[in-house]
């Protein structure tokens, strides 16, 4: 068993490599693999250890636009993987994802409000932060509304499902009253969800807000594990569940209010990675958590990078590919393992 | 088999002119229509892009606006018009109605063809059948006749000048929305001597890459102004954040503004294409 994960942990880290060298130098503009290395050891060195034999502009497109995109690809990948294992483990419902729940819709709904409202006011508004704090405030909301009675998995899903319609709702309102085609154009942005936004500035931070929540929940996972058996049992072998819980909350709150200010909504990756985890190493957090961190990456950095190939001039929104790839996948995988999900 | 139907139509119209109340919902329909003076036919405008052009805003400010957007079916059937002209997306279940529905309820539909295409003699087809539909036939011979020269003196000027490789900004930000290869726009480009770095793309405004930009280093960058962006904020942000901000059109401040409606398919693109030519031709330091 332990072999096998091994294995899975190595398999994907090559992948992420090579994927990671394909993705950026594939492209609208075709760039040599060569170059790409060797302007990446450049810029990582910050000195030129390699001679400058390609244009300026290659170097550009390689540092200000591929690369950063890429690290977000893995960045959010591994981000919403580990909101869909976190959430899961709280609800114990399978269903729930930063989607299902309703906090990606209410960041989208923040972030076309400040769109609407940046063109009334007439400053420039950054939707992300629009789509943080709005995502934050949903995510409280559907915890609160859901929280008197110790988190009903049904009762929480079914009011993710509420509160997901409520702001879709008023989304289509916004958009339906956009001034404009470039304001509508922004909007979709958001309520698509796109890598396209990469910029090293904004990076930092996710990294950073990953990070850490990855540390700090790798140190709960044995609490994790208890959890999912039930909380009464929880509660007898000395987990405090209410701070767990609230634990939980934060964290999974903030991580999806910094990706989905970034990424717009994508859905599916949260929901689908740690399922396919489940089958591949089974139930338990402390090879759960970083086999769904790699799958996450791995799997939305190969999206993207379709996304980007399968039309040369135009690009296809990644949801679309998101689902296409992951569902039957998904469904095959639930056939074929019928694993233990706890309780 | 369309030229027929043209015909037909047109003739059909003709019998009738006296009698024609329109209704225009672009911008660049509704412009034709003041230029070859069918003011007093028309029953309602809307769509509005950006400002009218100076020499009609006289004529423009008498004729009822319907709505910013596409008007409703209430607004326009309330007016009782019998031709309608525009934006084709104008004639949709959503917004008016199919074109069999509007023939059933009595208005004729023409919608102009150089909105499909990126031949600048499309227009002047639109113009002409324009007035043969109104009774201006003489007026859009002169105002035709006005633009060929304009164009032709553009032409001759750039004949044996080498092409600049241009890039044409709309908006956004993630990924620019740019002028593609197949549309007014880039005939417009081609003619004041410019050549689109999106010319095969086969979209006439459409989602392009700023890769593409850093690697084709295009030397002017038109700036299309409309909206709620203004054209400063526009710069501000291509000098700054964007992607492209190491460039040096961008670092020269190469830029050259131009408002939307010149670069929609109207009456404006003889000006439109003097304003980029202009823009191309100054000193390229």
């Amino acid at each position: 068993m332990k072999v096998k994960d091994r294995n899975i942990i190595i398999i994907s880290l090559i992948l992420i490599i090579i994927l990671g060298t394909v993705a950026v130098t594939i492209g609208s503009v075709s760039l040599s693999p060569v170059h790409v290395w060797k302007i990446l050891v450049n810029k990582i060195l910050k000195r030129e250890i390699f001679f400058i034999e390609w244009k300026k502009s290659t170097e550009m497109i390689v540092w200000n636009l591929r690369v950063p995109r890429v690290i977000l690809a893995l960045l959010s990948g591994a981000g919403l993987s580990l909101v869909g294992i976190l959430m899961q483990a709280l609800t114990k419902n399978s269903l729930a994802s930063p989607y299902i729940l309703g906090i990606s819709s209410g960041a989208s709904t923040g972030a076309v409000i400040s769109i609407v409202l940046g063109s009334i006011l007439g400053w420039s508004f950054s939707p992300g932060v629009g789509a943080f704090i709005f995502g934050t405030f949903t995510a409280f909301l559907v915890f609160y509304l859901a929280g008197n009675s110790g988190y009903s998995s049904t009762k929480l899903v079914l009011i993710g499902v509420a509160v997901s319609s409520l702001f879709s709702g008023i989304t289509t309102f916004l958009v339906t009253t956009a001034k404009n085609e470039s304001q509508l154009r922004g909007a979709m942005f958001w309520i698509s969800g796109s890598l396209a936004g990469a910029r090293w500035e904004n990076l930092i931070i996710l990294f950073l807000v990953l990070i850490c929540s990855i540390i700090l929940v790798t140190l709960k996972y044995r609490e994790l594990n208890i959890l999912i058996a039930g909380d009464e049992l929880a509660e007898t072998l000395g987990v405090d569940v209410k701070k767990l819980r609230f634990f939980i909350v934060i964290i999974s709150t903030f991580l999806t209010g910094f990706i989905v200010s970034a990424t717009g909504v994508i859905g599916f990756v949260g929901l689908v990675i740690p399922h396919i985890c489940r089958g591949l190493v089974g139930s338990n957090h402390k090879r759960l958590i970083p086999c769904a961190i790699l799958l996450g990456a791995l799997f939305l950095l190969g999206t993207d990078t379709l996304t980007r190939v399968i039309f040369k001039t135009q690009e296809i929104p990644i949801g679309v590919i998101t689902s296409m790839l992951g569902a039957p996948f998904f469904m095959s995988m639930l056939r074929k393992n019928s694993y233990n999900f706890g309780g | 088999m369309k030229k027929i139907v043209l015909f037909l139509l047109i003739t059909t119209l003709s019998f009738s002119r006296e009698s024609i109340r329109a209704v225009s919902t672009s911008q660049f329909t509704t412009e034709i229509l003041l230029a070859i003076g069918a003011e007093n036919q028309l029953l309602g405008t809307s769509y509005l892009d950006d400002e009218i052009l100076p020499e009609l805003k006289e004529k423009y400010d008498k004729i009822p606006i319907l709505s910013k957007s596409a008007p409703t079916k209430e607004q326009f059937y309330a007016l009782n018009p019998n031709f309608l002209t525009g934006w084709k997306s104008i004639a949709t279940p959503k917004n008016l109605g199919t074109v069999e529905e509007l023939k059933e309820n009595g208005v004729e539909v023409f919608f102009t063809k150089s909105q499909d295409t990126s031949k600048i003699e499309d227009i002047y087809n639109d113009i002409l059948n324009f007035g043969n539909i109104f009774n201006l036939e003489e007026n859009a011979c002169n105002l035709v006749k006005k633009m060929k020269e304009d164009i032709g003196i553009i032409k001759e000027k750039n004949k044996f000048k080498e092409k600049v490789k241009v890039f044409a900004y709309d908006s956004q930000e993630s990924a620019p929305f740019v002028v593609g290869g197949n549309g007014i726009g880039n005939t417009m480009i081609d003619i004041a001597g410019g050549e689109n770095i999106f010319k095969n793309t086969n979209f006439s405004f459409g989602v392009g890459a700023w890769e593409k930009v850093l690697d084709e280093n295009p030397q002017f960058i038109i700036v299309i102004d409309y909206g709620n962006t203004s054209y400063e904020n526009k710069i501000k942000y291509l000098k700054n954040n964007s992607p492209i901000s190491q460039l040096e059109a961008v670092k020269k401040n190469r830029f050259i503004r131009i408002p939307l409606s010149y670069i929609s398919p109207g009456i404006k693109v003889s000006k439109g294409i003097e304003i980029i030519s202009s823009g191309l031709s100054e000193d390229k330091k």
